[in-house]
């Protein structure tokens, strides 16, 4: 009895829909599994990529003060995390040591149900997303803690800054 | 954001070929030849090499030079990094031997960041690839310094500005002490000397101004451990989340009516669409799976006939038979044919059930008004061909006029492709007709 493990990849990308009525944008998230074949996967009509979510996107503030700026970013960043919380569920329910089955049974496209593990295995964004989802300043690098004034220099492969997330 | 989640957060982050490169390090590559092209009074040459590129496979001959061009996408950016480093290269041909070594320095930094352009696009890679591309970004980031002024921003740009100020201010005064004594000929040797002067401060003032710090040219740095870890950079690449957007949002917003509440329009859309094609997909798997086993499905009469019935671009474009690709294309009359020999085979209850429930999904998915018709009533009806037919609509003073649709056989139609359209009508007795929709 194997089980199977299901890396799923999530995307995020905001777009612009319209000039006129206030710069309507979205934000909108997509998932798919890196277990499929790349021929499939790249091929739009196969919908290998599904619309999961739409993210919120806080209005711009202007003229307020200060404080209540602070108060109303900490609020965004908040619902954010909420939402990518309800979002993400599933990955995490069968984290849980309570869970009655540590495996979901899934249909795969061949007919047969099979053990599997789903894991979040990337979340692809371009720079400025990554800010807004890993909470770093604008203009950060996202794997290490590059100082900004030397962000144009060259890393030897053996002299890398150290990276963000200190278990590794 | 995701503490809750079992996972590393620094490794979610993936390389992104779109963003960085293409339309990041390129773009920048491009305005810094751009700058330089200009500073060393190339550009006309640059230019005319640029527009003179010929046409050849997967190529576009360019006819606008590189800053007449507001925003160039990711494509465009793929078929320039093919033949940059060859117009670099003939426009800095030649030169004083003061100039030559930083024309081959900018030639040397071109190259090495296309070639890391190039082996980071390989769909698989080992050590020796690897070392190749640690060994193009240093390349680039020894040489990137010719590049210097191009990356001066505003705030170097006005700084330097300001250092003007002052040798103006003596110049004028230095004018007016010596009217007298300078001969013309002086005159122009003094004006030519102090113009190189400030030139090559203000230069030197951007320079030391100017750096390299953006976010892009150091994610670079982390791309050949992420390859050696996580596989082939193409498969992170932004495109395919690019796409989506069309047919999730965008295609579902140019629908709605664009009021303040006009998300759940584009959900209900997209949702629409998306089962629609899923259901579509799902059908031509069961056709597949009919033509190689004979057990399957009953519904489906014959493989063939009906995936062409429902393949998605039929629906896309109603046509005869919708051709797969433009490979199959037939001429109309022939599509006709075809159509005909089915349309005579209908005596055939299968058949006739296959096209009337392609309709039926067709008439579902295209018209806003769903309840006009059942699949049963749909069964029962009458299969015609007409080259063209009259439609009594209302007309806006009151009055039935009388509307004539036709195909246009193989002729263009208003510039555009030619029209063979599938038209369903309905009749009712003693009622007139509504306007054809769509």
């Amino acid at each position: 009895m194997g089980n199977t493990l299901v890396p799923s990849m999530f995307m995020s990308d905001r777009t612009h829909l319209s000039n006129f009525a206030s710069h309507k944008k979205e934000w909108p998230v997509y998932m798919t599994i890196s277990n499929l074949a790349s021929k499939i996967g790249q091929m739009p009509l196969t919908h290998s990529v599904v619309m999961v979510a739409l993210l919120p996107i806080p209005i711009k503030n202007r003229n307020i003060p200060q404080k209540r700026l602070d108060e109303q970013r900490q609020t965004n960043r908040e619902v954010l995390s909420e939402v990518l919380r309800r979002l993400l569920q599933p990955l995490t329910l069968k984290h849980n040591p309570s869970a009655e089955s540590r495996y979901y049974n899934v249909l795969c496209a061949d007919g047969n149900f099979r053990r599997s593990k789903p894991v979040l295995a990337a979340w692809l964004a371009d720079c400025p997303e990554y800010s807004d989802l890993l909470h770093l300043e604008r203009h950060a690098c996202s794997w290490c803690e590059c100082p900004k004034n030397e962000l144009g220099d060259y890393v030897p492969p053996d002299k890398q800054h150290p990276r963000r997330d200190h278990n590794l | 954001m995701f503490l809750h989640i079992p996972c590393i957060v620094s490794n979610l982050p993936k390389p992104d070929l779109l963003h960085t490169m293409q339309i990041g390090m390129l773009d920048h590559l491009q305005k810094w030849i751009f700058h330089f092209m200009k500073t060393h009074k190339r550009l006309d040459k640059d230019n005319a090499i640029w527009l003179s590129m010929p046409a050849y496979h997967a190529l576009t001959p360019k006819n606008k030079s590189y800053e007449e061009v507001s925003q160039w996408n990711g494509k465009e950016m793929k078929e320039m990094s093919r033949y940059l480093l060859g117009v670099v290269t003939q426009s800095l041909r030649g030169g004083s031997p003061a100039q030559r070594p930083i024309f081959n320095h900018a030639i040397e930094c071109t190259r090495a960041l296309l070639e890391f352009y190039m082996y980071a696009q390989y769909k698989s890679h080992d050590d020796a690839t690897l070392s190749y591309m640690e060994d193009a970004l240093h390349r680039f980031h020894t040489f990137k310094d010719v590049f210097l002024l191009g990356r001066a921003g505003k705030k170097a740009k006005a700084k330097a500005n300001a250092l003007r100020t002052k040798p103006v201010k003596k110049r004028k005064v230095d004018k007016e002490t010596n009217a007298e004594t300078w001969t013309p000929s002086k005159k122009r040797r003094e004006m030519n000397a102090w113009r190189d002067y400030i030139s090559h401060e203000l230069d030197v003032s951007k320079e030391l101004d100017a750096d390299f710090n953006f976010p892009k040219i150091h994610l670079m740095s982390h791309w050949v451990e992420q390859i050696s870890r996580y596989g082939a950079l193409q498969q992170y690449s932004a495109e395919r989340h690019e796409q989506p957007h069309k047919t999730n949002l965008k295609d579902g917003w140019n629908a709605s009516s664009h009021i303040l509440n006009y998300l759940p329009q584009v959900i209900t859309f997209q949702r629409r669409i998306l089962c629609f094609e899923v259901r579509e997909l799902n059908l031509q798997a069961l056709a597949q799976c009919r033509e190689n086993s004979a057990a399957a499905c009953k519904v489906l009469p014959s493989g063939a006939d009906l995936a062409a019935l429902l393949s998605p671009q039929s629906y896309a474009k109603p046509e005869f038979m919708g051709p797969q690709n433009r490979r199959d294309r037939k001429h109309p009359d022939a599509m006709i044919k075809d159509f005909r020999a089915l349309v005579d085979n209908t005596q055939d209850a299968t058949h006739r059930l296959a096209i009337s429930s392609g309709t039926w999904e067709f008439i579902k998915h295209k018209s806003r008004n769903k309840t006009y018709i059942s699949d049963e009533q749909l069964h029962a009806m009458e299969l015609c061909i007409y080259h063209g037919i009259k439609v009594q609509v209302d007309g806006s003073d009151g009055k039935h006029i009388s509307q004539m649709c036709r195909c246009t056989g193989s002729h263009s139609w208003r510039g555009g492709d030619r029209r063979n359209d599938w038209v369903w009508e309905k009749q009712r007795p003693g009622r007139c007709y509504g306007a054809l929709n769509g």
